[in-house]
């Protein structure tokens, strides 16, 4: 079963002193299967509906529901635990751990997860050679390529088979052709997944089938793509 | 490490500090159940018509009381004692001339630690030993003796030499003639200031009672009983009298080291920020991002621990090298070090790891953007 995310009427502020909108009154809903691309100008609420959409962030006004479940209504150990098991991410600075290894940076997604020291390598071996980097599994990330540690990246947001895979402009700090090669990777691996990608990229925005745009904290279009 | 430097440093400031208090305290306490008790009957010199002196004869009675070990007495003199008659006769050094008579080495728990032959109190020879003070002070070693000293303008052969007293008695700074001698040559009339008597230190209480009635049965005033024993307690109370306030003063270092240590992890949560966000991301609770920042405050914890209870016990073998105890470290103490470490060391990681558990994962992130 995959997931659905809906949001009714979403509103988000800055604390004090700054008070600036970061979303204003927005309602989607995220069918499960669908590839959702987000797009807008810088400062349009495009990361912040992603923090809402992978319950990193709490609405100020409106309300969430995921799965059918009520957000609101949940304590902050239960969010932790839907992002452990259902959501992946994949951020645009990457945000690998620089003192694990490859491979323990992909099995770390797994300690929250729950699942035992020694099989957290052997789930993440493979998911590392699915994404073309079986022989740099013992690489640090200093060791790496911006493309090598995106894809690092990738298969830790992969390796809990998450039902939800939301992206923050995975390509920003990559050149167009590995951004592009990159985008494909994580939709064929993603297969089973709800991928929301952030983008800044019309080419990425393409590979998608939906595309939100954002505009000052206001959702102002959201169709299908035009491919 | 430089926090965990910080924590040793507190440790091994109270670990020392303990394990040289108990070193002594034990060390003086072996001394009095090992050595027996020295009981001192002084003259106060508060009896009616002035000093009340003790007959030599009351030596006998006195070693007639059950237990008693050794008898001694003296009467010191009014002269003075040089190496030469070079020297001007009222630079006496701290040295005074006492006439003895009895065992005057084992009465004091002393040794002869150097002499040419034996110096009983009826020799009258114009001979003397000296105590250890007073050997120092007159430039007296074992190797001349015997060597010749000035006492009153007359020359004195010094036969022999007193080793230290466990309680620094009197007789370590005198020159000790024979009352034989003294009888005979400087008109001594064979009354005593003191009498010095060894017993078991678990009868000393009893001794101590038939003292006075054995010396003078009518029980005038003018006469005082003290005991080594009594002495030395009050030493062993002394070496855990300032306890408290070394103790406080190790404390005080111990919150440096703490504040330390909260800063340092404070800034490692402020460092960590994107870590904290990641982990958040990938399904962290706060409670264990919490634990995270705990944790490292516990391993500085045992690092630092670990280090003071070595850097305590180092100062406490040195320290009883120094005092010639055997050093004594309670498993209480080093126990009690790991454990204030510890709790130094989780308290000051509270701050830090509240703070890294209320970080919003979305802040976090946000700022590396």
């Amino acid at each position: 079963m995959t997931s659905s995310v809906q949001l009714v009427d979403v509103s988000k502020r800055f604390p004090a002193p700054h008070q600036a909108i970061a979303l204003d009154r927005v309602s989607l809903k995220v069918e499960p299967g669908e590839r959702i691309a987000i797009i807008g100008a810088s400062g349009s609420g495009k990361s912040t509906l992603l923090a809402i959409l992978g319950l990193l962030e709490r609405p100020s006004d409106g309300s969430i529901l995921f799965e059918g479940r009520n957000v609101a209504a949940l304590s902050d150990r239960s969010l932790s635990r839907i992002r452990a098991l259902r959501i992946g991410f994949v951020f645009q600075a990457f945000y690998l751990l620089e003192r694990l290894t490859a491979l323990d940076n992909v099995a770390e997604a797994l300690v929250y997860a729950g699942v035992r020291r020694r099989d957290r390598r052997d789930l993440a071996a493979p998911i590392l050679e699915a994404v073309g980097l079986g022989s740099r599994v013992e690489h640090y990330p200093y060791q790496l390529s911006g493309g090598e540690r995106q894809r690092v990246a990738i298969a830790r947001a992969l390796v809990k088979e998450p039902k939800l895979l939301l992206a923050d402009e995975p390509t920003g700090d990559l050149d167009p052709v590995t951004g592009s090669a990159v985008i494909d990777l994580m939709l064929g691996a993603a297969q089973k997944a709800t991928v929301v990608i952030v983008t800044h990229s019309p080419s990425v925005a393409e590979k998608l089938d939906r595309v939100i745009t954002l505009d000052a904290g206001v959702l102002v279009k959201d169709g299908r793509s035009v491919s | 490490m430089l926090s965990a430097l910080g924590v040793a440093v507190g440790v091994g400031a109270l670990v020392g500090v303990l394990g040289l208090a108990s070193t002594v305290q034990a060390g003086l306490l072996a001394q009095l159940t090992a050595l027996g008790d020295v009981l001192t009957v002084v003259s106060t010199g508060s009896g009616s018509g002035g000093s009340m002196l003790m007959p030599g004869s009351v030596l006998e009675s006195v070693g007639r009381i059950p237990t008693v070990q050794a008898v001694a007495a003296t009467m010191t003199l009014d002269l003075s004692a040089r190496r030469t008659e070079l020297i001007p006769s009222d630079q006496t050094g701290g040295i005074s001339v006492d006439v003895f008579t009895g065992s005057i080495a084992a009465a004091n728990d002393a040794h002869m630690i150097a002499q040419v032959r034996p110096l009983p109190g009826s020799s009258q020879l114009p001979e003397a030993i000296v105590g250890w003070d007073a050997a120092q002070t007159l430039g007296v070693t074992a190797g001349l003796l015997p060597v010749p000293i000035s006492i009153g303008g007359d020359s004195i052969l010094v036969v022999g030499i007193l080793g230290p007293t466990p309680t620094e008695s009197n007789v370590e700074s005198s020159v000790l003639i024979p009352a034989g001698f003294a009888s005979v040559a400087l008109g001594f009339a064979g009354s005593y200031d003191t009498i010095y008597v060894r017993a078991p230190l678990d009868v000393s209480d009893t001794v101590a009672s038939l003292l006075l009635p054995t010396v003078d049965p009518s029980g005038s005033p003018g006469l005082e009983v003290t005991r080594d024993s009594s002495v030395l307690a009050a030493e062993a109370d002394t070496a855990t009298a300032f306890e408290g306030l070394t103790v406080a003063l190790a404390g005080v270092g111990l919150l440096v080291a703490g504040l330390g240590v909260a800063n340092i992890l404070t800034i490692s949560v402020i460092e960590r920020r994107v870590e904290i966000g990641v982990r958040r991301a990938l399904g962290a609770t706060r409670a264990s991002v919490a634990i995270l920042f705990v944790t490292e405050g516990a391993l500085i914890a045992c690092i630092g621990g670990a280090a003071g209870v070595l850097l305590g016990g180092w100062a406490t073998l040195i320290g009883a090298w120094r005092e010639g105890f055997p050093p004594s470290i309670s498993p209480g103490v080093i126990a009690g070090g790991f454990g204030v470490a510890l709790i130094v060391s989780l308290l000051a990681s509270l701050y830090p790891a509240l703070r890294a558990a209320m970080l919003a994962p979305s802040d976090a992130l946000r700022t590396m953007a």
